[in-house]
C-alpha cells in the first residue's frame, strides 16, 4: 500500500520493470535496462528514474552495492494483486467499479448459506430427474 | 443581453419539466408492467430496461426541441411568428423575442443549484470510475497472460473472474479460481465473461447508471438492479450455449458463490445478509432461470415502431407542445 492508503497504480514501463523483478529477482538499473530498455529504445536514465519512482511508491527496496543501487521487490506479485483486488471490491461497494468490471458472481453481494443449500438441492434434483429421463 | 441568454432559464426549466414528465411516465410504466417484464426473456428485458432508463433524458431533449420548433420556424419565416399573440408577461420559449418578464430569482437559484449538484455527483462518480479503471489496468499490466485462452491470470487465491474495461474488455481470472474449478467449469466462467465483453455490458451499465439517476428514486434503483440481473442472465445463456449444459452453468455459479463466500473476497461482509434479506439476490434468480428451459425472446419491433411513432406524433404537435409548455412555464416561473 502507498502512503495514501490506495494500492499503487503502475504505468506500462513500471509494470514491465516490476514484472522483470518479480520474475528474475533483484537487479541493478543496468541489468534492467539490458533486459527491457534496449528493446524499447529507452535510455538507462529512464530506467533509473522508473526504479526510483517504484522505490518511492514503496514497491521496491534498494541497497547500495559499490556505486550502484540494487533493487528488489518489497511485496510478491500475489500481495500486490491482493491490494488491487481489495481496492476494486471497495470501488464496487461504492458502485464505481461496476462501470468497468463485470464479475462472474457479484463481489458486493452474497447469497445466504440457506439459499445456496436450497439452490444446490434444486440443481441436484434437476440433474437426477434428467438422468432418469435419459434411462 | 442576447435573446438566447435571456430565454435560457425558460428553456432549462422546460427541459427540467419534460424530464420530470418522462420520469413520471417511466414510473407509471414500471408500476403497470414492471412485474410482467421480470418474466420476459433476458435479452428483450435488457433492451426494454435500457430504453426505459433513457426515457427522462430523451423526453427532456426531444420535447425541448419539439417545443422550440415554432420559434425556429419564426426565425426562418417571420410571418409565422405568433409570439405577440399572447401578453408580454407570458413566458417565452423563443429565439426571436426577449422574454417580457424575467423568471423568479428563487427558481433560477433552484435550477442552478440542481445543475451544480448533478455536475458534482457526475464528477464524483467519474473520478471513482477513473480510479477503478486505473486499478483494473494495473491488474492487467502486471498479470500473466494465458495466450491460448486469451485470459489475464492474476496471482491470487481469491476466486475472482471478471471482464475488465469499457471499450476493449479483457477477461481476468485469478489463479485461485482456475485451481478450484474443473476444466468444464472454467469454460463456463470464461464463456460468461466473454459474453459480457462482447456485449460491452460495462459500457451500457455506465449509461444505465447515469440515466437511472434521473428517475424517481425507487424507479432508478429498480432499473439499475433489473438491468444488471438481465445482463447476467444473458451471459448465463451464452455460457449455457457454449457448454451445452444449463445445469453446469447453474452449479458453477453456486460453486463460485461458495468459494467467494469462503474466501472473504467480498467485504464488508456485514452487508451481505442485508441484500439476501431483501430477497433480491441475483444468484438466486440466475440459478432458478437456468433450471428451466430458456424463454423465447419476444420481438421488440412493435415497441420500437410505437416509440418512433410517439416521437413523430410529438413533433407533429409541435405548436401544441410549444404553447402548452409556455402556459405551464408562465404559471410556474412568474
Amino acid at each position: 500500500m502507498s502512503r495514501s492508503g490506495h494500492a499503487p497504480l503502475l504505468g506500462d514501463l513500471e509494470a514491465a520493470v516490476m514484472d522483470h523483478l518479480w520474475t528474475g529477482g533483484e537487479a541493478e538499473a543496468k541489468a534492467v535496462h539490458a533486459a527491457l530498455g534496449e528493446a524499447r529504445g529507452i535510455t538507462l536514465n529512464t530506467i533509473q528514474s522508473t526504479l526510483k519512482r517504484l522505490y518511492e511508491k514503496r514497491l521496491l527496496d534498494r541497497d547500495k552495492v559499490s556505486h550502484a543501487h540494487v533493487y528488489r521487490v518489497r511485496m510478491s506479485r500475489e500481495d500486490f494483486h491482493r491490494g488491487l483486488l481489495g481496492e476494486l471490491v471497495q470501488e464496487m461497494w461504492h458502485g464505481h467499479a461496476d462501470a468497468v468490471v463485470s464479475a462472474f458472481v457479484d463481489l458486493a453481494e452474497r447469497a445466504g448459506p440457506e439459499h445456496l443449500a436450497r439452490l444446490e438441492a434444486l440443481v441436484a434434483e434437476r440433474r437426477r430427474a434428467l438422468g432418469q429421463g435419459r434411462r | 443581453m442576447s435573446v438566447v441568454l435571456q430565454s435560457a432559464p425558460f428553456f432549462a426549466l422546460a427541459a427540467a419539466a419534460f424530464m420530470l414528465a418522462g420520469a413520471l411516465a417511466a414510473g407509471a410504466l414500471r408500476a403497470l408492467a414492471g412485474e410482467a417484464l421480470t418474466r420476459w426473456a433476458p435479452q428483450a428485458r435488457y433492451r426494454v430496461l435500457v430504453a426505459l432508463s433513457a426515457v427522462p433524458p430523451v423526453a427532456a431533449c426531444w420535447l425541448t426541441v419539439v417545443a422550440s420548433v415554432p420559434s425556429l420556424v419564426a426565425l426562418v419565416d417571420p410571418s409565422a411568428d405568433d409570439c405577440m399573440s399572447h401578453g408580454a408577461e407570458h413566458a417565452h420559449l423563443c429565439f426571436v423575442h426577449v422574454p417580457g418578464a424575467t423568471m423568479h430569482l428563487e427558481l433560477i437559484v433552484l435550477l442552478v443549484t440542481a445543475a451544480a449538484y448533478c455536475a458534482l455527483r457526475l464528477a464524483d462518480a467519474g473520478l471513482g470510475v477513473l480510479r477503478a479503471a486505473r486499478v483494473t489496468q494495473a491488474l492487467v499490466r502486471t498479470a500473466q497472460r494465458d495466450e491460448k485462452r486469451d485470459l489475464i491470470v492474476i496471482e491470487s487465491h481469491h476466486p475472482v473472474c471478471f471482464a475488465a474495461g469499457l471499450m476493449n474488455p479483457r477477461i481476468v481470472v485469478s489463479s485461485g479460481l482456475l485451481e478450484a474449478l474443473t476444466p468444464e467449469e472454467q469454460l463456463v466462467a470464461v464463456a460468461h465473461e466473454r459474453a459480457h465483453a462482447e456485449r460491452r455490458d460495462a459500457l451500457s451499465r455506465l449509461v444505465v447508471r447515469a440515466t437511472a439517476a434521473l428517475h424517481l428514486p425507487g424507479v432508478g434503483a429498480w432499473l439499475r438492479r433489473e438491468a444488471e440481473v438481465a445482463a447476467e442472465q444473458c451471459c448465463d445463456e451464452a455460457a449455457a450455449t457454449a457448454a451445452g449444459d444449463r445445469l453446469l452453468v447453474a452449479s458453477t455459479i453456486l460453486k463460485v458463490e461458495r468459494l467467494v463466500r469462503a474466501s472473504g473476497t467480498s467485504e464488508p461482509a456485514a452487508f451481505a445478509d442485508v441484500s439476501v434479506a431483501l430477497g433480491t439476490c441475483a444468484v438466486e434468480r440466475r440459478v432458478e432461470a437456468l433450471l428451466v428451459a430458456p424463454r423465447v425472446e419476444p420481438s421488440l419491433r412493435l415497441a420500437g415502431a410505437l416509440t418512433i411513432a410517439a416521437l413523430g406524433a410529438a413533433l407533429a404537435c409541435a405548436e401544441g407542445v410549444h404553447h402548452l409548455a409556455e402556459s405551464a412555464l408562465s404559471r410556474i416561473a412568474h
